[in-house]
């Protein structure tokens, strides 16, 4: 279990902190996707929790220990996937392997069943003579993820595993991280691809600008946005009723001819939407109503506009 | 303790596969010494192989010239005296000169010694004349004008002597001169003792010079192989896997240590066999192998500690490159690599202390110049080894900062 309280990271000249307050709670055997625009502080998160960027202030615990006195043992719980290619592209996959199993502390009795486990998962047999530079991004990506499943960490942080490369390759690595979360193991997962946390993830949490914006189960996190109710009239776009619905109710003008409203309180919504299309009379054509899915969530938490 | 033989291992397959590297730390020296040792053979001294040649015409013939011919002969060590077989006129001797048959030139009046016994109105010195090619140095210039104002004075005594033979008789005029207890006495004072060269030879000076080059030269390949490292994300997952920054840096230490004892067998060695066999001079590198390991790894310290702290003041492989070459340049330039400090003014022979490559070179020197033994490197040793610690010192806390 990883609890994360109150963490605040700031880079040096960097007009705003890259994490601002975090809060974070990972159960064990949870697999979390962390959501966030670029520049959100999802990577700068992942390598603080493991001690790899110093925060200015918050605790980190991990299994019960504590970060700052035990960063080694917290660190060693970890298996990390970084965004980068982590390895020695000069160097073939084997020498690659036994370089970073042997830095693990693997016992060299243990070093090859464990070489062969990863190269298993990661379906690398093939290119175990082959430099690690020479290879396909996704043969990279696969060999990125093998090195980080050495020695079987109880907890993996995977950086945008998936990010430029092939289809393919891509389903590939989501179906393998289904099985190492299948096997127990806890996983931060952090990706541009809303789809991907979608279909992954038990658990979700969504960074803003250094914030979390929101976090907890998909369903929770979810239902924390407003319920959408989509209207489309039967008059011309330029029909100025169709502002006059859309700021009496708190929606927007979407389309040529509709609005979207959002809403909570549904009873209170409908029995004004019906006073205002009395009082405009305003003939409807079609109703749409229905939750946000998490791309929308996304944007609604944290923007349709360009960040930073 | 498994992770600093695993990054051992792996710094030496990176190495390895790093042909240009390899090149740039074996070859390139190796091209040098040979083009240095061979084409600047004899040029660090007056009296090597490569002698200096003068032509001098003597018009006259007569006793006092002849004297001023065999003095000067005499005076100039290394000097080869080509005495025309015809008579030729001053024209005919710049003409010489012009087409590079020799770079001096003397030519002695038929009046001349007519002028120095008998018309003493017009001095002697002024009827003879020395013509010489621009690019002569101006030592060897002096060192003529020098012997040539002595050879004078010399042949005026000797007229005076010869003179005053005809009045009174009853000695030898050249004799009494010859007996004259005039003669300086001439020795090299070597820190230590011993008896060697003071002034370095080509090969002496190129083998030890490039030698100390290529070893600061490894700043390009290691710190090539720290930058990207850290650029990919290795250093992350390093650093995740509880690698400390010593480390990091320690493992590299044992690898370009070897290379620079490496480099060290294999220069000596072309000093020593390969540049004579191409008709060059060979190097005497002396018995005292441990004195040279000694300075070795004196330098082999401070090259790879400068090369940890460019790569840790670098961000990207080609500030590196730029920063760690353009430096190693300077040093070497100051520091008597490509100049001889010996032919350097008094000003830059001062300023040559304070590269680290000169400390390496007058380490060098004790053992293949001077002939000293290891306990004269010592000092030098410590300088070398004191700036690579700090240097590595620096790196440290620069990796720490980056990485942190």
């Amino acid at each position: 279990m990883i609890e994360v309280r109150g963490v605040v990271k700031h880079h040096r000249g960097a007009p705003l902190p890259a994490l601002d307050g975090i809060d974070l709670t990972v159960p064990e055997g949870a697999l979390v996707g962390l959501l966030g625009p670029n520049g959100a502080g999802k990577s700068t998160l992942l390598l603080t929790l493991m001690g790899l960027v110093e925060r200015d202030r918050g605790v980190v615990e991990v299994d019960g220990l504590d970060l700052d006195r035990y960063p080694r043992a917290v660190r060693a719980r970890f298996g990390l996937v970084p965004q980068k290619p982590a390895f020695y592209p000069p160097m073939t996959v084997r020498e690659n392997l036994q370089l970073f199993a042997a830095l693990r502390g693997i016992r060299r009795s243990r070093r090859g069943q464990d070489i062969q486990r990863v190269v298993e998962v990661a379906d690398l047999s093939g290119w175990m003579g082959r430099r690690a530079g020479t290879l396909s991004g996704g043969a990279q990506c696969r060999l990125n993820l093998a090195i980080g499943l050495l020695g079987r960490p109880p907890i993996l942080a995977l950086d945008e595993p998936t990010a430029g490369i092939d289809p393919q390759s891509r389903r590939f690595i989501l179906q393998a991280v289904k099985e190492i979360r299948d096997e127990g193991t806890t996983i931060l997962f952090t990706s541009h691809y809303l789809e991907e946390i979608a279909s992954l993830c038990t658990r979700v949490a969504v960074l803003d600008q250094g914030r979390m914006v929101a976090s907890g189960s998909i369903d929770e996190v979810t239902a924390l946005q407003p319920t959408v109710i989509s209207l489309r009239f039967g008059v011309g776009p330029g029909d100025p009723r169709i502002d006059e619905v859309a700021e009496a109710l708190g929606g927007r003008r979407v389309m040529e001819s509709g609005v979207e409203i959002p809403f909570r309180d549904p009873g209170h919504t409908l029995v004004a939407l019906g006073q205002v299309l009395a009082r405009l009379e305003l003939p409807l054509c079609a109703v749409r109503y229905g939750s946000r899915d998490l791309e929308e969530l996304f944007f609604h938490l944290t923007g349709r506009g360009l960040h930073r | 303790m498994q992770q600093l033989p695993a990054l051992i291992r792996k710094e030496i397959i990176l190495l390895t596969r790093d042909w240009q590297g390899l090149l740039l730390l074996f070859v390139m020296p190796v091209v040098f010494i040979l083009i240095m040792s061979l084409a600047m053979q004899g040029a660090y001294e007056l009296g090597g192989e490569r002698s200096e040649r003068v032509a001098i015409v003597d018009e006259d013939d007569s006793y006092a010239s002849r004297q001023l011919v065999s003095g000067l002969a005499g005076r100039l060590q290394g000097v080869e005296v080509l005495v025309p077989e015809a008579s030729m006129t001053p024209a005919a001797l710049r003409e010489g000169i012009r087409d590079g048959h020799y770079r001096i030139a003397i030519y002695i009046p038929d009046s001349f010694e007519d002028a120095l016994l008998r018309e003493r109105s017009a001095p002697a010195s002024r009827e003879v004349a020395i013509y010489h090619a621009p690019e002569l140095p101006a030592p060897v210039r002096e060192l003529f004008t020098a012997s040539l104002e002595g050879g004078l004075v010399q042949a005026v005594l000797l007229a005076e002597l010869e003179g005053a033979r005809a009045l009174w008789g009853g000695f030898d005029a050249q004799q009494l001169l010859d007996d004259l207890p005039v003669t300086a006495s001439l020795e090299p004072v070597y820190r230590g003792g011993g008896e060697a060269h003071a002034v370095p030879n080509a090969v002496q000076q190129s083998v030890p010079a490039w030698l100390v080059f290529a070893m600061f030269f490894v700043v390009v390949p290691l710190s090539a192989s720290l930058l990207v490292e850290r650029g990919q994300g290795a250093a992350w997952r390093l650093r995740h896997l509880n690698v400390s920054p010593g480390v990091v840096l320690g493992a590299r230490f044992p690898v370009y240590y070897g290379v620079n004892l490496l480099q060290l067998v294999l220069m000596l060695g072309v000093g020593v066999v390969l540049v004579p066999w191409l008709g060059g001079e060979r190097l005497d590198t002396g018995d005292d192998l441990l004195g040279l390991w000694l300075i070795g790894s004196g330098t082999s310290i401070a090259a790879i500690g400068f090369a940890m702290l460019v790569a840790s003041l670098a961000r990207t492989v080609i500030q590196a490159t730029l920063i760690g070459g353009v430096m190693v340049l300077i040093m070497a330039a100051v520091g008597g690599v490509m100049v001889p400090k010996a032919v350097m003014p008094p000003g830059m022979q001062e300023l040559a202390h304070v590269s680290p490559m000169s400390w390496a070179l007058e380490g060098f020197w004790d053992m293949v110049l001077r002939y000293q033994d290891w306990r004269a490197v010592i000092p030098e040793m410590g300088m070398l080894a004191a700036f690579g610690v700090l240097c590595w010192s620096g790196a440290a806390l620069l990796y720490n900062r980056h990485m942190g």
